[in-house]
Parts: C-alpha cells; sequence; structure tokens
C-alpha cells in the first residue's frame, strides 16, 4: 500500500467509528444475503458491463468475500487495516476483469454504480430507525471509493502498458514470421515454377506423345504434340481416357499393357492411335509406373512409327517378291531339267540313229554334218545344265554347318582326278579350317576355282596352290595358279554369267563356272575377286564371314 | 540262247510313255535287241490301268509279262500307276521297271518304297540308251523267271 491516501483516525470522529463497529456487527450475519441482492442489482442494472462467462453465484461469492473483508476491520475499529484490505481487494478485483482485455467495459464508473447499490441494499436492510448507522457508512464509502479509484487508475495504466507491449511484442514476433514465411514461401513457388519450366520444355520437345495418367485413368499431365496428334484441346483431354484413343483389338491391347505396367512395373504395346477426326497412326507406347503426390500413376511416351510400319511393309513385300520370284526359278529349274531336255534328247538320239543306220550311205560331209549338230546339243545340254545349277545355289543350298575344308578340298580334288592327271598337275594347300559354311557349295566353289586354274594353264604343268589365313572377322581363301592370266579390264566380267573371255575351240565352257561362284561366295555373305597377271598366273581370292560353328541353322534368306 | 521249248510265246511288254519320241526311240531299241518281245504301249496312266485290268477298248489285249512305267506322265503320275498296281492281288505279280530321266533320289526311293522292281535313269547318249534296253530284255527274258 504505497498509495497517499490511508483512511486514518482522523477520516472519522469517534461516535461514527462507534456507529460503525455497530453496524459492522449487525450486518455479519447477514453478509451472504446481502452480497446476492447487492449482486443482481447490479448485473441488471449494467447488463453490458459483465462476461457472459460471469454467472450470478460467481459473483454473488465475490461480493460477499469483499464484504467480509470490509466487515470484519470495521467490528475491530482498525481503520488502517480496513484501507489497506479495501485497496488491496479492489486492486484484484480489477485486475481480474481487465485480464487479457485491454479495452474491457469494466469503467470507474461502474465500480461507483456497484458502491451505490451496495449502499442502497445495505440501507434497506437496516430500516429508517438506524440513518444514524448509515450516514456514518456513506461518509465510510466515499473515503472507499476514493481508493477504488486509485486502484483502478493504477490496475489501469498498468494494464493498458502491460497489453501495449504485449500486443507490440506479438506484432513484431508475427511481422518477423510472416516474413519468414513468405520468403520460403515465394522461394519455393519460384523453385517450383522453374522446375515445371524444365520438365514442361523436356516434355514439349520431345519428338513423340507424352502423357501422365492415374489409377483412375484421368490424365495429370500431356505435351503439346498430344494435343497437336489427338486433335484434341487440353481441356477435352483432362476429360477423357487413355482408352478412348483406341479401337477395337488395338483397345483390349492397351489395356491389358496398362494393367501390366500397374502390376508389373512397365509395359510397352503397339496400336494405332486414333486422332479426333478419326485419322489413325501408328505407334510404339512406353508405359513406366511412377508415384506421384502420393498415388501410383503411369508416364510414358508414344512414338509414330508410320515410316517404320511402311519400311516393315515394304520390306515384306520385297521379301515375298524375292519368295515368289525364287518358286519362278525354282519352277523355271524343272521346266529346264525336264521339257527343255527332252527335245535336245530327241534330236540328239535320232540324229545318232541315222548316224548309226544309214552309216555306210552317207557321204562325208553328211558325217561331218551329223557330228556338228551332235556336238550343238551336247553343248545345249551342259549350258542348261550349268544354268540349273546356277540357280539352285541360291534355291537349293543347305545350312551353314561346321565345315571341314580340308575335307571339303579333298572331295573337290577326287572329282578333278582325270583333270589333274591328264594336266599333270601339282596342287598343294595350307593347313585349311573348320568354318560355318554350306559345304556342298564350298566343294563346288573350290571344285570350279581349281577346274579353272586347270583348264586355263600355259605351256607348263599347272602349280596350284590353295591358302587360307584370318584376317580380323573373315576366312580369306585364295587359289593361286601359273596359268595364262587374265587381261586387268576383265576382272569384273568373268564372274558374269554366260560371259567368255576365249573362244569354244580353244577353251570350251558355258561361261557359266565363276558366275555360280560369285553366287555362292555372296550367298554365304562374302565377296570374292580376282588378281592376275597375263601370262604369269592368276589368284582368285574370296572371304567369308566367320561364323560361330555351334548355330547350325544360320541359311542365308533363300 | 533261249532252251527250245522254254517259251512258247513271247514276251509280253506294257511301254507306259506319254513322249512319242521316247516311244519311238523304245520301240526302235527293242526292235535292235530282239524280236522275241512284244511291246504294246500306253500314253498316259489312266490308259495303263484300264488297259491292265482289260476295260473298255483293252478286253482282249494279252497280260503284260513286264511294265516298262515312265514317271512324268499325265493324268495319273507313274508313282499313282505304280502305287495301284502293286495293291492291286491282281496286277502286283508283274514286275514294273521304272524307266524315267529323272534321277532325283526322291524319285528313286519313292519307287521303290511303292515296290517298284526295278529303277533305271534313261541315259542321255543313244548307244548308252541302246544298251540299257538290251540289257533289260536280256534279262527280264533270259535270265529272270517270271510268274505265270
Amino acid at each position: 500500500m504505497d498509495r497517499r491516501l490511508e483512511l486514518t483516525e482522523d477520516a472519522l470522529n469517534g461516535a461514527e467509528r462507534a456507529a460503525l463497529a455497530i453496524l459492522a456487527e449487525r450486518l455479519w450475519d447477514a453478509r451472504w444475503a446481502l452480497a446476492e441482492e447487492w449482486s443482481r442489482r447490479l448485473m441488471a442494472s449494467r447488463p453490458d458491463e459483465f462476461p457472459p462467462w460471469l454467472t450470478l453465484p460467481q459473483l454473488s461469492d465475490v461480493n460477499a468475500a469483499f464484504l467480509a473483508g470490509v466487515l470484519e476491520p470495521l467490528r475491530s475499529g482498525d481503520l488502517a487495516g480496513l484501507s489497506r484490505a479495501y485497496y488491496g481487494m479492489n486492486r484484484q478485483l480489477i485486475e481480474f476483469a481487465l485480464q487479457g482485455s485491454p479495452d474491457s467495459r469494466l469503467s470507474l464508473a461502474s465500480l461507483y454504480a456497484s458502491a451505490r447499490i451496495s449502499l442502497q441494499v445495505i440501507g434497506e436492510h437496516l430500516g429508517p430507525e438506524e440513518e444514524r448507522l448509515l450516514v456514518a457508512y456513506a461518509k465510510l464509502a466515499a473515503h472507499l471509493m476514493t481508493l477504488v479509484g486509485l486502484a483502478y487508475s493504477d490496475c489501469r495504466e498498468a494494464a493498458l502498458q502491460r497489453s501495449r507491449d504485449e500486443l507490440e511484442a506479438m506484432v513484431h514476433e508475427r511481422t518477423a514470421k510472416l516474413r519468414e514465411t513468405n520468403e520460403a514461401l515465394q522461394a519455393e513457388i519460384a523453385e517450383r515454377a522453374r522446375e515445371k519450366r524444365f520438365s514442361d520444355a523436356i516434355i514439349d520437345t520431345l519428338p513423340g506423345i507424352f502423357y501422365l495418367f492415374d489409377h483412375n485413368a484421368r490424365f495429370l499431365r500431356w505435351n503439346v504434340n498430344f494435343e497437336r496428334v489427338s486433335q484434341y484441346s487440353g481441356a477435352e483431354i483432362a476429360e477423357m481416357s487413355p482408352l478412348d484413343f483406341f479401337e477395337g483389338a488395338d483397345r483390349e491391347h492397351v489395356h491389358e499393357r496398362i494393367t501390366q505396367v500397374f502390376r508389373d512395373g512397365h509395359a510397352t504395346a503397339q496400336a494405332d492411335f486414333i486422332s479426333k477426326d478419326g485419322t489413325r497412326t501408328p505407334h510404339f507406347f512406353t508405359g513406366q509406373q511412377v508415384v506421384v503426390a502420393g498415388q501410383v500413376c503411369l508416364i510414358g511416351t508414344g512414338i509414330d512409327i508410320t515410316e517404320r510400319k511402311l519400311a516393315e511393309d515394304a520390306l515384306q513385300r520385297r521379301t515375298e517378291e524375292l519368295a515368289r520370284s525364287n518358286a519362278d526359278l525354282e519352277q523355271f529349274a524343272y521346266v529346264a531339267s525336264h521339257d527343255l531336255q527332252e527335245p535336245l534328247r530327241a534330236v540328239a538320239s535320232y540324229t545318232q540313229l541315222l548316224a548309226r543306220r544309214y552309216e555306210h550311205r552317207l557321204d562325208g560331209d553328211a558325217r561331218r554334218f551329223i557330228e556338228r549338230t551332235t556336238a550343238a546339243v551336247g553343248r545345249m545340254q551342259a549350258l542348261i545344265r550349268d544354268l540349273l545349277a546356277y540357280s539352285r545355289v541360291g534355291t537349293r543350298g543347305e545350312s551353314f554347318g561346321p565345315t571341314d575344308c580340308e575335307g571339303v578340298l579333298r572331295e573337290a580334288l577326287e572329282n578333278l582326278q582325270a583333270a589333274v592327271a591328264e594336266t599333270d598337275a601339282t596342287v598343294t594347300h595350307d593347313r585349311l579350317p573348320v568354318i560355318g559354311a554350306d559345304p556342298l557349295q564350298l566343294r563346288q566353289l573350290l571344285q570350279n576355282l581349281i577346274g579353272n586354274a586347270l583348264k586355263f594353264r600355259g605351256e607348263r604343268p599347272p602349280v596350284v596352290h590353295v591358302a587360307a589365313r584370318r584376317i580380323d572377322r573373315m576366312w580369306r581363301f585364295s587359289v593361286r595358279d601359273n596359268g595364262i592370266g587374265i587381261e586387268p579390264e576383265y576382272a569384273e566380267r568373268i564372274f558374269v554369267i554366260f560371259q567368255r573371255l576365249h573362244s569354244r575351240r580353244t577353251y570350251p565352257g558355258t561361261g557359266v563356272g565363276l558366275a555360280i561362284c560369285k553366287k555362292i561366295v555372296e550367298r554365304h555373305g562374302g565377296r570374292i575377286w580376282v588378281e592376275s597377271r597375263l601370262g604369269e598366273g592368276t589368284t582368285f581370292s574370296f572371304e567369308l564371314p566367320v561364323r560361330p560353328l555351334a548355330q547350325r541353322a544360320l541359311a542365308a534368306a533363300s | 540262247m533261249l532252251p527250245d521249248g522254254e517259251r512258247t510265246r513271247a514276251v509280253e511288254i506294257l511301254l507306259v510313255e506319254d513322249n512319242p519320241d521316247d516311244i519311238d526311240l523304245t520301240i526302235e531299241a527293242f526292235r535292235e535287241s530282239s524280236s522275241a518281245s512284244r511291246l504294246n504301249v500306253v500314253e498316259n496312266g489312266v490308259e495303263a490301268l484300264a488297259y491292265l485290268r482289260r476295260e473298255g477298248d483293252y478286253a482282249a489285249v494279252p497280260r503284260p509279262d513286264l511294265i516298262l512305267l515312265d514317271l512324268n506322265l499325265p493324268k495319273k503320275t507313274g508313282h499313282e500307276v505304280l502305287a495301284e498296281i502293286k495293291t492291286d492281288p491282281n496286277l502286283r505279280r508283274i514286275p514294273v521297271v521304272v524307266l524315267t530321266t529323272s534321277a532325283a533320289d526322291a524319285d528313286v526311293t519313292r519307287s521303290y518304297d511303292l515296290a517298284a522292281n526295278c529303277y533305271i535313269t534313261k541315259p542321255l547318249e543313244l548307244e548308252a540308251f541302246f544298251g540299257v534296253v538290251r540289257l533289260v530284255d536280256r534279262f527280264w527274258r533270259d535270265a529272270a523267271t517270271l510268274p505265270r
């Protein structure tokens, strides 16, 4: 109690102090009833000034305690004690009323009103005959109200200051926090925008269409190509399902593959993508399971494979044409071997029969003409036979299996035995490898080349060497001779079918042998060439690709 | 060469061949070989079976002792004719010599599978062909015992 006013002995005279002691004694027992009546009238007179949560019994309890605090020191005549208690109690009350609410409606006026009402209630309780006691009490009350005013202004000022400080601190804190949050938010928004611009740039520059849709087949994202190819607007796509872009068997297929992505993680599909105007474009689609914002989605791209399809179709057509042309060739081979041979055989037979039956009646010219006819038929038969062999290189080839070139060369030399003996030839060879090839054709190849070496021999007995060595992924074979040689300008032409460099009289033949060699080498995926010096000899070389020997069924397309 | 009384009639040969050049050449070859064989000719597979079963115009023809069968025939192929002959209880004992220009393994194998008695590829040379015909004629006429 640091206030200037203290209620002292001087404030009241002795008679008044005695009267107040009697009053206090009288009111002590009635303090509960007084407090209740006082509270009721107070709430009724200033209903706006009480918080809604404050009930009448609560206010009555507070006022009863207040009365007790006043009456106790009055009974004992301790005025200083009374003023201290009164000041303290009021301070508590006012602080309570102002708590957390600096602009509380509790005003000094309402406190004075409260004091007036308490005087009225007490007066009614005492009745008119004890006027003297009441006047003494009113005088006391006036003093007490001064204390209330002091307490009120103390509290009010402190509360205001406190509230102002609190508010200021709060505003400060809030502002700082808000600024912090705002900065983080701005940074995140900027980052998100950058990321989106980047991913948009990626998906919009993809060559194909891009899509992202969730488990309920709702599109979450797509690129500009998607809108361009489908011809639907973004708003339309947002309302569509991925299956809306497919029809018939394709729709089933795509549905199956989408299910697979959600089950296994990824899948691909090939189907016609149908645009708004009904255009069908063959596409290759990919799908990958991803989790976006907590839900499982499918992300993927589709690539227009029209070109590839066209190329495939063209290839398919060409393959079919080739197969047809091979079948035609096969048919030709059959015709050549039977229908073409038969009349020839008849010409030969009847010419010979003529010679046989009429030998003694024919003169020299007639016999010579018959010989010429027979020889011509023989050449025709040889041509047909060789042509047949040539056509069969492609159509009758065996698959490529492990082929021992030593054995193959041995067979070829056995077939050439007569020619080797007749020409007194020497044939030598390197150690030859085992390669993946068609053994029958390889035998024919070596036989034709060595046969050529023996046939186009010079004055000396032929010396032939067969060599083989591996160069990277190829086996290079060569057949070198010491024969008449070939002029370089004919190096290419000799491999063309029916091309001959010599007259039939000096070197008989059909001009098919080397064409067959070329065809065999090419069927094996290799190449053949010749190097020669006129009069010194010739070297035929061919290269065959190295094949894995285990792979037997590697037949060339035939 | 033939013991007297061993055979009382000429050997009847049925030639099944569609090529007139080959027919004439075969006739010439048999003519040079002997006069003891009689060559009858039909030009397709259907005719061949009608002949063997003595149907229609062939009611009075003799039963052949030997059949020379070409494979490349119109209407019914030589293989089909061969199969019918060898599954017919009345005909299957008659020896069938396949005489054809084909040297294909498939034709040879199929013919023997169908119970051909012999497979001969016609030589291209006249002399060789005449030689083969002489061999066939001699073998089946003189060396082999034929069913009655």
